[in-house]
């Protein structure tokens, strides 16, 4: 009776232990409008992701917006020994990740392997040591002269740190990796378009992260038993309140496919976004303020 | 004594839940990342374990000027698994059944929004035992 009861136990404790792990990313979508048969199958459980572009797709916009470098907007270096807490190491993990992907996309070698050592310094602090060991250091010393490749190890050890994150059920690290990458991706963007204020493309991107920080909040959503996330929502919605004033261009989407290369283009008429000299400037101080709670 | 066994099974529970994680995540890296190439991915790992009927939605920001592809990839055990991509006015702008690929190549003009909604076919348990299986939303680019 009483190895009945043991058993009976696990089975339980297991069944818990599962469904608490499948809810972290469930929404509940239950609609009281919902009246088909449709609809009621619609309403079960469903997973949501958000998804954010990578720092090395942001670098990459910034790039094609022809902004310069400028190492002085990279983080301090010196700082990375200064991190003692797994989420404030996430946090500057995600900053040093972003500067890494920047200096590689812009082709600073001694930058890159600079701040490849300080990534992989608070990668080994949280316990990843997969993403960026040995064999990644020298893969990209040995592609150092070749952006394809080094672009795609770098990007390899993302998603590396982040399926060892979620292996271990450490989602709220791995959401807090992402968040310090979008950070130092707008800084260094709205530090770039102070130098540049007549660069329109920069301008149009930076008033399009509206749209990725709705993303990014709503993947911190899940995760707001963690104190330090629960701040970063705070800051975050600051930033939001500031993106409000920004109206993008109505999107009306065509779906066209060339008949030679077969490439579909999905394409619209929309005006180009942009923001003016007050809305930078506010989204410039907001970031550098959230930024410098996140650095110092 | 008891708690000591409930925390052991408690521990036991949390060992499966990470190897099914780890298989996923294996799965996901083994079989379906390398679908992306020469597609740079944007170094999040979308996937989860669903069931037949159940389904699951990606929100990503796509930028003007961008070359992208989007590619799901599932267990057999789930059957066809398809999926339609939205735009922010939910119009459908690629539908892999219709299409008959996972894969979706595409430009962007203006920069916006787009949902990926992934459905698993519905089912009928054989053994009673539902069954679930691994899917991967990977969205890549191109420099």
């Amino acid at each position: 009776m009483k190895h009945l009861k043991l058993i009976t136990l696990s089975v339980v404790t297991l069944a818990v232990t599962l469904t608490a792990c499948k809810n972290t990313i469930t929404e509940n979508t239950n609609d009281e409008q919902d009246t088909t048969a449709q609809n009621a199958v619609n309403s079960e459980a469903r997973k949501v992701f958000y998804s954010l572009p990578s720092p090395m797709e942001l670098s990459s916009l910034l790039q094609k917006s022809g902004s310069k470098f400028d190492k002085q907007n990279l983080h301090d270096l010196k700082a990375v020994d200064h991190y003692n807490t797994n989420d404030s190491r996430a946090l500057n993990l995600g900053v040093y990740g972003a500067d890494l992907s920047y200096t590689s996309v812009f082709d600073q070698t001694q930058e890159t392997m600079q701040y490849l050592k300080a990534a992989q310094k608070l990668s080994d602090a949280l316990g990843i040591s997969s993403a960026f060991n040995k064999n990644v250091v020298e893969r990209i010393q040995t592609n150092m002269n070749n952006k394809d490749s080094l672009m795609n190890i770098i990007s390899d050890s993302y998603l590396e740190t982040d399926a060892f994150l979620n292996e271990n059920e450490r989602q709220n690290i791995s959401a807090l990796i992402i968040s310090g990458g979008w950070i130092e991706g707008l800084y260094l963007s709205s530090k770039m378009a102070f130098v540049a204020p007549k660069n329109d493309v920069l301008l149009g991107r930076i008033a399009e992260q509206k749209l990725s920080l709705d993303n990014l909040l709503g993947l911190l959503g899940a995760y707001q038993q963690h104190e330090s996330i629960k701040d970063l929502t705070v800051q975050l919605n600051e930033l939001k309140a500031i993106f409000a004033t920004i109206e993008l261009a109505s999107v009306e989407t065509t779906v066209s496919v060339d008949p030679k290369t077969k490439t579909t283009t999905l394409g619209s008429d929309a005006k180009t976004n942009t923001l003016n000299e007050e809305q930078l400037k506010n989204i410039a101080a907001k970031v550098a303020e959230i930024r410098t709670s996140i650095t110092k | 004594m008891k708690t000591i066994i409930t925390s052991l099974f408690t521990l036991l529970a949390l060992v499966v839940t990470i190897k099914a994680n780890a298989q996923c995540n294996n799965f996901t890296k083994g079989k379906c990342v390398p679908a992306l190439k020469p597609y740079i991915h944007n170094g999040q790992l979308n996937s989860t374990s669903l069931a037949p009927g159940e389904n699951a939605e990606l929100m990503m920001t796509f930028y003007a000027g961008q070359e992208y592809r989007i590619f799901t990839c599932s267990q057999e055990l789930l059957g066809a698994v398809v999926y339609k991509v939205f735009d922010s006015n939910h119009k459908v702008v690629f539908n892999s059944e219709e299409a008959k690929q996972n894969n979706f190549d595409f430009n962007v003009k203006a920069t916006q929004q787009l949902y990926i909604e992934v459905n698993v076919p519905k089912a009928e348990a054989k053994t009673g035992i539902v069954e679930q299986g691994c899917v991967a939303v990977l969205i890549g680019f191109k420099k």
